[in-house]
């Protein structure tokens, strides 16, 4: 997928925010690979693992009257690519994290197993506790570097052309 | 085939090397410059490339990778040390194309803190002299701020105007003044308006990534162009020194090169040489620079090279302010750190640090991760909490302890068969009273801020955030440094050392501009000398 440029100009259009501080959408030079996880073909997880971990990650940033989640983000797609490419660890915890999940579920919802091991967020003890923490930082990492986590959900309005460098226009802050 | 005879070798084109070549080139020197790293074009810059961009929306460096070629891999090696890491790019220009450009004069205080403070040693040099020579580096490159009138952080004569403060500055301002301390806008080597050719900043927020106009000073955007217009430039890149070579009676005769590209290595002969390559590669350099008359490695009569390694030690806080959330988006991402709070307690030296303020950017939401929670009410969080988003670090002194050093290892080579460079480094008991005073204040700040607060700087430090000093320092005692206060070795006439591993200490202050204003002395100094026949 080559960078939505048109989109991205799209959505700024959208916000309130006046045209004359917006020159342009600054263009990405570079020469790295575009992210493309449209087309992506899961080379990790299995597609039951798959299954569980749409379920999870979308529980996690769900989808809502103001933006897709974490699912339509195609946040699964961008852990199997991570993992895929990781560490032998990595790889081995995530399956073992999984399995754990799927698991508890038998006997109870996802959503409670979730909830369970999410309460232990500050200082994880479980198996589960500490995958949690993962699942989470993988959820949102992935979500909010996908154009839709950043612009559409966030709003981002930075990387610009300005002509002036962005100050303080709260009357309530300026005089501080 | 030996080289032609170049008035000067240059080795590294980072800050120091920057200024160095373009001054003596101007002063009419044949000079080589050696780089290491290849030139990454501004065209090749990621700078501007959003997440989705990137195969990796860059968790894997991909912004930056270009700065560091993989034959830097497994090139170094730390033992028994505490947790700190440098920066080793390679690249045209150094770390002029990969930095936020902070811009601060060490203070008088800074530069005697053996007789003030009763710690560390009094550097060589003093205020007054150096003083001139900051004046004119500001000059040359370009300096936007203002003079606050803070004797700690002495002000330059030449400022571009200031950059503005964000909402989330201006309450920080407001909350922290009960504590005494200030917040100004920082000092940066950022154009904010034209100047000397180069176009003012257009405020992407993507500093560190390179700047793809050059409205933040680097050696390939600013110097280069200087230096070739004089005629008397040869630069040469993917060439990376083995060796110094000295004469029969131990003065440098030039420098053995590995061309990166053919493996091949080659002489490089000069009247002059200058070593730029920042305190890990020119320690390194020195040390693998044995002979029968430098039998301890080059400049190292006293052996102080590779020791007194110091720098910064760090830590971070994140939080989002109350005042601010809910609000609408806006665009915060400016010149990166558009603020800075300066050094507040000047009694002790347990008050050595600043804070810098909104360093990291707003294109990788990656502060998301610290906020508990999740689901619906967790994504609505992120979403309105992120107008109230303000992140600082700590910046502290690391004392000068000889024991914190680089030495090479023999047996160890580095893709191209040089024995690689080892850090051994603690942090010893004033470092970490510094540190704690730092994280003190950074947990007092969060009292009167009105926040969430998600992350604050962690009980133990980490050094040295790309700020290392140290390991070839000068002083006025042969025998207790390498270097004189023009950077000039004391056993080897014709070599010079001007990078910041020059630095008898370090002050909280970022030490680019001081790192220039030395180079730009010692140039001064090869120029006179040269004149006089002496060199």
């Amino acid at each position: 997928m080559q960078p939505e440029r048109r989109t991205l100009l799209k959505i700024l259009s959208a916000t309130a925010l006046p045209l004359d501080t917006v020159q342009a959408a600054i263009q990405c030079a570079g020469t790295a690979p575009a992210s493309d996880l449209a087309n992506y073909k899961f080379v990790f997880f299995t597609p039951g693992e798959q299954a569980l971990l749409e379920n999870l990650m979308e529980l996690i940033i769900p989808s809502d009257a103001h933006s897709p989640g974490a699912k339509a983000a195609r946040v699964p797609a961008f852990a199997d690519l991570l993992i895929s490419t990781g560490t032998d660890r990595a790889r081995s915890a995530w399956k073992a994290g999984l399995a754990a999940f799927a698991t508890a579920a038998t006997t109870q919802p996802l959503e409670a197993v979730l909830a369970k091991a999410a309460d232990e967020e500050a200082s994880p003890q479980s198996d589960l506790g500490r995958f949690f923490i993962d699942l989470k930082r993988m959820t949102v990492d992935g979500y909010y570097t996908s154009t839709l986590g950043i612009m559409q959900e966030l709003g981002y309005i930075g990387n610009q052309h300005l002509t002036s460098a962005p100050g303080c226009d709260h009357p309530e802050h300026k005089g501080n | 085939m030996p080289s032609p005879l170049y008035d000067v070798a240059v080795i590294g084109s980072g800050a120091a090397g920057g200024i160095v070549t373009k001054e003596l080139c101007e002063g009419g020197a044949k000079v080589i410059l050696l780089e290491a790293g290849a030139e990454v074009k501004p065209h090749q810059f990621r700078t501007h490339c959003m997440p989705e961009d990137m195969a990796f929306r860059g968790y894997r460096n991909e912004k930056q990778e270009l700065f560091y070629p993989p034959d830097l891999k497994d090139s170094i090696r730390y033992e028994q040390s505490d947790n700190v890491s440098v920066d080793r790019i390679r690249v045209l220009g150094g770390r002029t194309v990969h930095w936020n450009a902070v811009v601060l004069r060490y203070s008088a205080a800074d530069l005697r803190e053996h007789t003030l403070q009763g710690i560390d040693v009094d550097w060589p040099i003093s205020y007054d002299e150096l003083s001139p020579y900051y004046d004119r580096i500001e000059k040359m490159i370009g300096v936007c701020g203002n003079d606050d009138g803070i004797e700690t952080l002495p002000a330059g004569r030449n400022y571009l105007p200031a950059l503005p403060l964000r909402c989330s500055e201006h309450i920080l301002r407001r909350d922290i003044a009960p504590m005494g301390a200030k917040v100004i806008s920082v000092r940066k080597a950022l154009l904010t308006k034209a100047y000397d050719n180069r176009p003012a900043c257009h405020y992407c927020g993507h500093c560190m990534d390179g700047c793809d106009v050059s409205a933040i000073y680097s050696t390939p955007g600013s110097m280069l162009p200087k230096a070739r217009r004089t005629g008397n430039l040869t630069l040469r890149q993917n060439a990376l020194a083995r060796e110094i070579l000295v004469d029969k009676t131990g003065r440098a005769r030039g420098v053995s090169i590995i061309d990166r590209l053919t493996g091949k290595e080659e002489e490089v002969r000069a009247r002059i040489v200058v070593v730029c390559c920042a305190s890990i590669e020119t320690a390194r350099l020195l040390l693998n620079s044995k002979s029968p008359t430098h039998p301890q490695g080059l400049a190292n009569s006293s052996g102080v090279v590779g020791r007194y390694l110091h720098g910064h030690a760090t830590g971070q806080m994140q939080m989002y302010l109350k005042e601010l959330q809910g609000k609408p988006p806006s665009n915060q991402d400016g010149a990166l750190d558009q603020c800075l709070i300066p050094r507040w307690d000047t009694k002790s030296y347990r008050g050595s640090y600043d804070f810098q303020v909104n360093y990291q950017g707003y294109m990788f939401p990656f502060q998301a991760r610290n906020l508990r929670g999740y689901g619906s009410d967790f994504k609505r969080r992120v979403r309105d909490m992120q107008s109230g988003f303000l992140m600082m670090g700590g910046y502290c002194k690391v004392t000068a302890h000889p024991d914190n050093r680089v030495t090479v290892d023999p047996d160890k080579k580095d893709a191209h068969g040089i024995p690689i460079p080892v850090v051994q480094f603690r942090f010893r008991d004033m470092d970490k009273e510094i540190y704690a005073a730092m994280r003190h204040s950074a947990l007092t700040m969060t009292e009167h801020l009105k926040a969430d607060v998600t992350a604050l700087p962690p009980l133990n430090p980490s050094g040295f955030a790309s700020h290392e000093n140290g390991t070839v320092r000068m002083g006025s005692d042969k025998t207790l440094s390498a270097l004189n206060s023009y950077c000039q070795s004391h056993d080897v006439k014709n070599l010079f050392v001007t990078d910041g591993s020059t630095f008898p200490t370090s002050s909280e202050k970022n030490p680019t501009l001081t790192i220039m204003a030395l180079s730009l002395r010692a140039a001064d100094y090869i120029k006179q000398s040269r004149k006089r026949g002496e060199l």
